[in-house]
């Protein structure tokens, strides 16, 4: 009895623990060594050629993504492709802006004329194809229900929008710098930034946990809370020319933001990636219930979350509020409707407790880091590392809202629908946290007012 | 244990109660909101910044203790626990669990353990192995720093906690009680504190505020506490050398710093450094950060013009930001006290004029956000210039404050110069429009206000006014007698004057024929005014330049209208200023902090090792049968997750193959 025949494949099941043909996570093989020496050679050539523009800090957070992005992709396949896509689609788009000049050039009007950068590259056009494909695919893993293919067209569209987005963003991070040395920089800064890194980081993280679970069917459901960030956006973006790159005001200019941010926001996106498969669990859980009582609870709580953005959004009941609180109604409504069929597809409840819990437990690390790393940017930019201010302080509720949800499940099994409710009620404080924090209390972190 | 989980929910929500109720506010604000009763009952709980409430403190203190003992006294249990291989265990007794496996081996005892003892080398785990008569027990874990992780995350709450409330207030408070110390609540030099409201020097924990102008230097910051302050003398001084705010191009400022010679009071050695935002200076155990800004005395040079009677004599003021300034004789008020607060150098508005969004089209719509995502929308600001701010006290105690610009802006199409008025910082200000003059000044308009307020000169204005609008010789008395009268009231209250004797039914008649009229012979009483003082008369020789004369008519019709309300005897104009600047320093020791970067260490080694290193333990019981052996093995997580079964299913075939 050799090694060798414990490494193969000893148990066969969809589910295989590193997304991708792998049985195991084994030793990196040599395409992630290319990978991780693509990644490094790129991050010396920025050091050798733009290292004076940075501080000590910044090389390191470069050489620190270095390392940070190859595990990363060591872990999670898929990721390298998405990368090495992005990466040279936004390469093309510094190309294009440059022309012929240089990759130091650049002229910023360049995007109305040239015809791949109106159309396709330019960080705003990027970013609307973003919308347009999250919002495609939330439709496509509906209609997945049903078919296949649809279902299938759904995670290519999740990938293609996962792609256009962080092209988006990489080309805004280049077009800040080309409207003045001084203006430019990482695209992280304020709440439109930052809603496409949430709708990313959602999205990402669900089709990990698609490959990984080898289903389908909470596609719908998760992307149900990207498109409603999507629609916020485009909302942000029409009404408030949102999308306009501002240069960052003095208390933000520090390398801290590259790292807080990024990780405050893995937070988010887990924490609302758990709670929308909480809804697929109780969905699950009520699949063949004919009593509408049980269903109330779930209903009133699956349309507040729907109109939330909108909520906060507007200051009044107006039309569009109604409408679209409406509208979230009528979704949620419908997807009681159809709980039937739709539970039938859903993966077991212990595959959807298994993830809700996994997301929070992901979240609740990545939170607690990005809590600690506020405090200690706090610490160098408001002299304190912690002064109870609004967004700390929901932050702080946050956190404890999930301890109490991980310290209930692991010491005293908390399990089933009481688990899945309070993670759906989770986001309603997340959200609060994220957006309501900006819209009703003024603080130090106002720098994404509405 | 659940007595630390209901206080955690407690904080949870009074902080809660912090976040929606503004705190450290004044006093005044809460009961203008709450009312006096209410104000009083919350007040005993001190709601108004409950961060640093008795109770707040309290709970923290208790939740510090609770989770103490609760790790006292479990932390060795864990301990112990997680470095016991449980070798002792029943062999029989494995089949009570629930992931066990089976079976019958053909390989004999000794071979069989073998193979499993590299199996399980292979995957990580250490183990015992232990045999007697009836055969032999490997006992194996893995993962064990996962219970670490539960100490780790709980040590990191006490820990927190603890330099959290060293860095709380509680310390100073206790020195104000301890120490005798009372708070300061007039306003007096540094210099003039007495003992009882000053810090010891080596206050091991304080939060203060330090304001140094340009040029000058300071060893005390200022601590506030309740509604007084505290001096707080420090180890070293500081100079200001420059402060500088640099700017955007769109306006915004884009960094503050301040140039500044630290002067070390034991060693007498002095160094310079640059403190900026997210750059502070530690020194001697003290942080300096740059906090915010402040005027440090700029010298401001006025031009006050008189706004009652018909007089039109300027007069020139003198004064200090921070300071009240006096009038001259000459300015004829002598019941005001004039306080000038603030100079702004640099006022970035937004000159949109207010245009509506006009409706697109859906494909408009998206066109306008594709491309590059370069922002249109600061073409509308622009820098306006300085501008001064000033607060009038009348003799009844009433006080205005006033913000004037020191040059006009392009508003719809006019120059005007804008001069606000509020109550109080609380409300905007409401904004005067005054129309600018040939010279860009405010002259003109002022002169024609001392005018409008000089009967001689009414009458003059009335009189050209009835022979150019008049139909017939027999109206033109009439007309003259109606513009007098009209100009009469108007310059005594406005259009209200106008209005108050006529019913109210009949008022829109009235104003729609006075105000054109007014308008008229305001006209030609600037017309009448400019001859006076020998200015050549108003051009009017083409289209566009009547326009911009009616519209300058127009402009001072409104700014007239509204005098008679602008509460203050006088108008002042900033003439020249000479700006000192001053740093706003946080100047902080907070012993807390390093204990609370060691708690956050703790955290994070907490949450981490509870989440990604799994504990494993796994037993296996080999029993010689005949030529082979009989297997029997369990395994066992803390937690039964999806992962675990599956890496059991995984051990049970291995567990298979190798006994094969």
């Amino acid at each position: 009895m050799s090694d060798t025949t414990l490494n193969t494949p000893a148990w066969q099941d969809p589910m295989v623990s590193s997304g991708d043909s792998r049985g195991q996570r084994g030793k990196p093989d040599w395409t992630d060594i290319l990978f991780f020496l693509i990644l490094a050679v790129g991050a010396g050539y920025a050091l050798s050629n733009y290292g004076s523009y940075m501080d000590y800090y910044e090389k390191l957070i470069l050489c620190g993504a270095v390392v940070g992005f190859s595990w990363a992709a060591w872990l999670w396949r898929p990721l390298r492709a998405l990368m090495v896509a992005s990466g040279l689609s936004a390469l093309f788009a510094i190309w294009l802006y440059s022309n012929g000049h240089g990759l130091a050039q650049g002229d910023i009007t360049r995007a109305e004329s040239v015809f791949f950068l109106k159309y396709l590259f330019s960080s705003q056009s990027a970013i609307l194809w973003m919308c347009a494909l999250f919002a495609l695919a939330t439709i496509c893993y509906w209609v997945g229900f049903v078919s296949k293919t649809a279902a299938w067209m759904g995670t290519f569209l999740t990938w293609g929008a996962v792609y256009a987005g962080v092209t988006g963003l990489l080309v805004r991070w280049r077009e800040g710098h080309l409207l003045g040395p001084d203006i430019g920089h990482i695209p992280v800064s304020n709440l439109y930034e930052v809603f496409v890194l949430f709708s990313l980081i959602t999205a990402l993280f669900y089709l990990y946990y698609e490959r990984r679970y080898a289903t389908r069917a909470l596609g719908g459901f998760v992307l149900m809370v990207v498109t409603s960030a999507v629609v916020f956006l485009l909302w942000y973006s029409f009404t408030r020319d949102a999308y306009q790159i501002q240069p960052l005001v003095p208390a933000l200019k520090s390398w801290w933001m590259k790292i807080h941010v990024p990780a405050n926001f893995i937070g988010y996106g887990t924490f609302s990636l758990s709670a929308m498969v909480g809804f697929a669990y109780l969905i699950k859980e009520h699949g063949e219930t004919r009593s509408r009582a049980r269903l109330i609870p779930l209903f009133v709580l699956g349309a507040v979350l729907c109109a939330e953005p909108f909520i906060f959004g507007s200051r009044e009941v107006s039309l569009t509020w109604m409408l679209y609180f409406g509208l979230g109604a009528i979704i949620v409504g419908t997807i009681l409707a159809f709980r039937g069929p739709i539970s039938r597809k859903l993966p077991s409840l212990e595959v959807l407790d298994d993830i809700m819990y996994r997301a929070i437990a992901v979240g609740f690390a990545f939170f607690t880091v990005a809590t600690i790393l506020g405090a200690l940017w706090a610490a160098d930019a408001w002299g304190t590392y912690w002064q109870w201010d609004p967004k700390e302080t929901w932050a702080l509720i946050v956190w404890l809202n999930y301890a109490a949800w991980l310290h209930m499940r692991l010491m005293k099994g908390l399990r089933g629908p009481m688990a899945a409710y309070w993670a759906l009620g989770g986001l309603l404080v997340t959200s609060f946290a994220f957006l309501g924090v900006n819209m009703f209390l003024s603080g130090l972190h106002s720098y994404g007012e509405l | 244990m659940r007595f630390a989980v209901s206080l955690l929910m407690f904080i949870c929500v009074a902080s809660l109660i912090g976040t929606v109720l503004q705190q450290n506010q004044a006093p005044s604000t809460y009961v203008d909101r709450f009312g006096p009763f209410w104000f009083a009952l919350f007040d005993k709980f001190s709601i108004w910044h409950i961060y640093n409430s008795w109770w707040f403190l309290l709970i923290m203190g208790f939740l510090v203790v609770s989770t103490s003992i609760c790790l006292l006294r479990n932390a060795p249990k864990m301990i112990r626990d997680a470095r016991s291989f449980r070798e002792y265990v029943r062999g029989g007794s494995l089949r009570a669990f629930h992931h066990r496996v089976e079976l019958a081996s053909p390989l004999a005892p000794q071979e069989a353990s073998g193979r499993i003892e590299q199996w399980l080398r292979s995957h990580g785990y250490k183990w015992k192995r232990r045999e007697d008569d009836e055969g032999v027990l490997l006992a194996a874990k893995k993962g064990g720093a996962n219970r670490l992780g539960y100490i780790f995350a709980h040590a990191a709450i006490v820990v927190i906690c603890v330099g959290g409330l060293l860095d709380s207030e509680l310390l100073l408070r206790l020195q104000v009680w301890l120490g005798d110390k009372h708070p300061i609540t007039q306003n007096m030099m540094i210099a003039d504190v007495p003992e009882s409201g000053r810090l010891p020097a080596g206050n091991p924990s304080f939060r203060a505020n330090m304001l140094v102008p340009d040029g000058s230097i300071s060893g005390n910051a200022i601590v506030s506490l309740e509604n007084g302050v505290l001096v707080q003398p420090l180890p070293f001084s500081i100079k200001l050398n420059k402060f500088d705010v640099e700017y955007y191009s769109t306006g915004m400022p884009s960094s503050f710093k301040s140039d500044v010679e630290v002067i070390d009071h034991d060693t007498g050695k002095t160094f310079n450094k640059v403190i900026e935002v997210n750059e502070p200076l530690r020194y001697k155990g003290i942080t300096v950060y740059q906090s915010s800004f402040d005027d440090g005395g700029s010298k401001l040079e006025l031009l006050g013009y008189p706004l009652h009677g018909s007089g039109e004599q300027t007069f020139d003021v003198e004064g200090v930001v921070g300071q009240a300034a006096k009038l001259p004789a000459a300015a004829g008020v002598s019941n005001v006290s004039v306080d000038l607060t603030g100079l702004r150098v640099i006022n970035v508005e937004n000159l949109d004029n207010g245009k509506e969004p006009q409706p697109k089209d859906v494909l408009q719509q998206v066109a306008a956000v594709t491309g590059s995502a370069a922002g249109a929308k600061n073409e509308h600001l622009r820098n306006v210039g300085p501008s001064v701010q000033y607060r009038v006290v009348d003799s009844n105690g009433q006080s205005y404050e006033f913000t004037n610009y020191m040059l006009p802006m392009q508003l719809d199409g006019s120059e005007v110069f804008l001069a606000g008025v509020r109550r109080s910082a609380a409300e905007p200000y409401r904004y005067m429009r005054i129309p600018a003059d040939a010279n860009h000044s405010v002259a003109e308009f002022m002169s024609l206000r001392a005018a409008l307020n000089d009967p001689g000169m009414r009458a003059q204005a009335a009189e050209r006014f009835a022979q150019a609008n008049a139909n017939d010789a027999a109206q033109r008395p009439l007309l003259q007698k109606a513009a007098e009268g009209a100009l009469e009231s108007f310059a005594r209250g406005g259009f209200n004057e106008i209005v108050v004797k006529v019913p109210s039914a009949e008022r829109e008649k009235v104003l729609g024929f006075a105000v054109p009229m007014i308008q008229l012979s305001l006209a030609e009483l600037r017309d009448i005014n400019r001859a006076r003082n020998g200015l050549a008369p108003v051009d009017r020789s083409n289209p566009q330049a009547q326009q911009a004369a009616m519209r300058w008519t127009q402009t001072a019709l409104l700014a007239f209208a509204n005098l008679p309300d602008y509460p203050a005897p006088v108008f002042l104009s900033l003439k020249n200023f000479q700006q000192v600047q001053a740093s706003v320093f946080q100047v902080a020791r907070s012993p807390g902090k390093n204990i609370v970067y060691l708690g956050c260490i703790f955290l994070v080694l907490g949450v981490f090792s509870m989440f990604y290193i799994r504990d494993r333990r796994i037993w296996v019981w080999i029993r010689p049968q005949g030529q082979g052996s009989e297997l029997l093995a369990a395994m066992t997580s803390q937690r039964r997750t999806l992962d675990f079964s599956r890496e059991f299913e995984r051990f049970k075939d291995a567990f298979k193959r190798l006994s094969t």
